[in-house]
């Protein structure tokens, strides 16, 4: 287990961290969400059956954990706030984290892009951080998500139309 | 700064591009902890159980009501039915039962030294002649010349430690080295890393040690595999007082174990003992966690089972432990009702001796409810074995 984890580690960690970060921007998240991705992950390596980069495989289970923790957390909330209307916005929850250092150093029309990140839908945000954060090909994104390539690229499209009408927004 | 036109779409793209990475600033070691913590927890959970159980009640609800709706197509043959499908019934279980018997005979036949396999059925009194352990006193084998070698487990993760106890004067310490994987069966749940590729020059008395890297050796020197060398080595030289191993030869593994080919021995603190059992034979294996800086941590470390490195728990779950130190003495109280004249709990007080011994005490003194436990008089404190995981070689 210590040197597949090793392997996992030393090649992805903190692609992967940075990706569930972005999606979830919270760091104790990020952690625990981290953490399942790996056992998930050290779980299935040996029925892996290498269709796919390892990469990509391993960030499938980061896509997977990480939804299955937004459909937890909406769950939870529906559940003590059952009269909040939750609608359309329901997936693409925002948080009230203080900027990470990272981000706060950058100038406002950065900040903007980042917390403008929040107005995407959740499949828009992983198609964002998966093609510009991480630099995935639109083939290698479509692999991760197991959409087809035209479903990538007018997610891409609407998400860049999205950020764009935000930051307008927050400039007005 | 200059606001960029954002009502150009490669403006925004460039944007998200030159977005920070976000690191983790944990370290490996750290995340790796993390990470076996929690796969205890999960396995440990309530939930998982009944995740099991579900489905099996779930198919006997559904057999039952097959069997009810059976008997109901065939009213006029209902008693006759249900007589039959009862006497069926009892003699199918009493089959089950002759089965259970074979099986409980063949449990009890194997030593089960894991309280995570004696939780569910009650303590029987083991007879003490089929104990097996895993220390010895030097005094019990005096006569023997103690060879210490190490292996690890299947995975490569975690290194366990063996005493060779030899009455047999002929051979030198080298030649027990030239022969490692004779002595280490390879067949058998271990891996010793091809320390039989390796070229061993021992010298007890003036307490000094030389490795040479053979062409034949061929390990990768990956992280963990550079971490379990170097701990094979100090489980190997350590018992002799040997504090230093010149390594000579050209391999990587050499480079990154030591810069000057000196390797400079370390003892682990903060060390604890659980088990690791494939097939049929068992071993005490020293796990070393930072973190744990206390017996009384580690005892609540060592209730956990870690099933994908098949290691396995040495202290019962429901133990209730209350520890008292006076000096180079300590005082383990345990309350558990799975403990018993059985070998779990034999395993579980040897795993505490190596364990309170590695943090520096001498003697324990345990209160668990037992006044003798195979060779270990339990009225008496006891004293800190020397010698792992023995293998007496005749």
């Amino acid at each position: 287990m210590k040197a597949t984890f090793e392997k996992l580690y030393e090649n992805y960690h903190q692609d992967v961290y940075q990706y569930i970060y972005y999606m979830v921007k919270n760091k104790q998240d990020t952690e625990d969400i981290l953490q399942d991705v790996y056992l998930k992950a050290l779980r299935s390596y040996d029925t892996f059956k290498r269709k796919s980069s390892e990469k990509t495989w391993l960030f499938s289970i980061a896509k997977h954990v990480t939804f299955d923790h937004f459909r937890k957390l909406k769950r939870t909330r529906n559940r003590f706030f059952e009269y909040f209307d939750w609608g359309k916005q329901g997936e693409s929850i925002q948080t009230n984290q203080p900027l990470p250092e990272e981000i706060a150093v950058l100038d406002d029309q950065m900040q903007q892009v980042y917390k403008c990140l929040d107005q995407c839908s959740f499949h828009q945000k992983q198609v964002i951080i998966l093609r510009y954060l991480q630099s995935f090909t639109i083939k290698e994104t479509a692999d991760i998500l197991n959409w087809s390539i035209s479903k990538v690229k007018t997610t891409q499209h609407r998400a860049i139309a999205s950020l764009q009408q935000c930051v307008r927004k927050e400039d007005d | 700064m200059r606001n960029r036109d954002i009502e150009n779409n490669d403006s925004i793209e460039e944007m998200l591009t030159n977005l920070p990475n976000i690191d983790d600033h944990r370290s490996k070691e750290d995340v790796y902890q993390r990470l076996k913590y929690h796969e205890v927890q999960q396995d440990k959970s309530p939930w998982k159980k009944w995740k099991v159980l579900i489905p099996i009640a779930s198919s006997m609800v559904t057999v039952m009501l097959i069997v009810i709706a059976i008997l109901n197509m065939h009213p006029s043959s209902n008693d006759q039915s249900l007589d039959m499908a009862l006497n069926e019934s009892s003699s199918e279980e009493t089959s089950r039962d002759h089965r259970a018997d074979g099986n409980n005979k063949g449990q009890n036949n194997d030593q089960s030294a894991s309280f995570s396999t004696e939780e569910s059925k009650e303590v029987e009194k083991q007879d003490q002649a089929s104990f097996h352990y895993q220390l010895a006193y030097e005094d019990e084998h005096s006569q023997a010349k103690p060879i210490y070698m190490a292996t690890a487990t299947t995975n490569g993760e975690y290194v366990i430690p063996i005493t060779l106890l030899d009455f047999n004067e002929t051979s030198t310490v080298n030649q027990y080295y030239h022969a490692y994987d004779r002595y280490i069966d390879e067949k058998r749940g271990l891996t010793i890393q091809q320390m039989d590729h390796l070229v061993f020059n021992v010298n007890v008395e003036a307490e000094t040690a030389t490795v040479s890297f053979t062409d034949d050796y061929k390990m990768e020197p990956t992280t963990s595999n550079v971490v379990i060398f170097r701990k094979m080595l100090n489980a190997i030289f350590m018992p002799y007082g040997i504090q230093q191993v010149i390594l000579k030869g050209d391999h990587e593994m050499k480079d990154q174990v030591t810069d000057n080919g000196k390797l400079t021995l370390e003892a682990y603190d903060n060390t604890y003992f659980k088990q690791y059992q494939e097939l049929s034979t068992f071993y005490l294996v020293p796990i070393y966690k930072s973190n744990v800086t206390n017996v009384e941590r580690a005892l609540k470390e060592m209730k956990y089972d870690e099933p994908l490195s098949s290691i396995q728990s040495t202290v019962p779950s429901d133990a209730d432990i209350e520890i008292h130190e006076s000096g180079q003495r300590i005082n383990i109280e345990i309350q558990s009702k799975n403990l018993g004249h059985n070998q779990a709990t034999l395993s579980m007080v040897e795993a505490i001796l190596m364990t309170t011994g590695a943090f520096g005490y001498e003697q324990v003194v345990f209160d668990i409810g037992l006044e003798q436990i195979g060779k270990y008089d339990l009225t008496e404190p006891v004293e800190i074995p020397n010698r792992i995981n023995p293998k007496l070689l005749q």
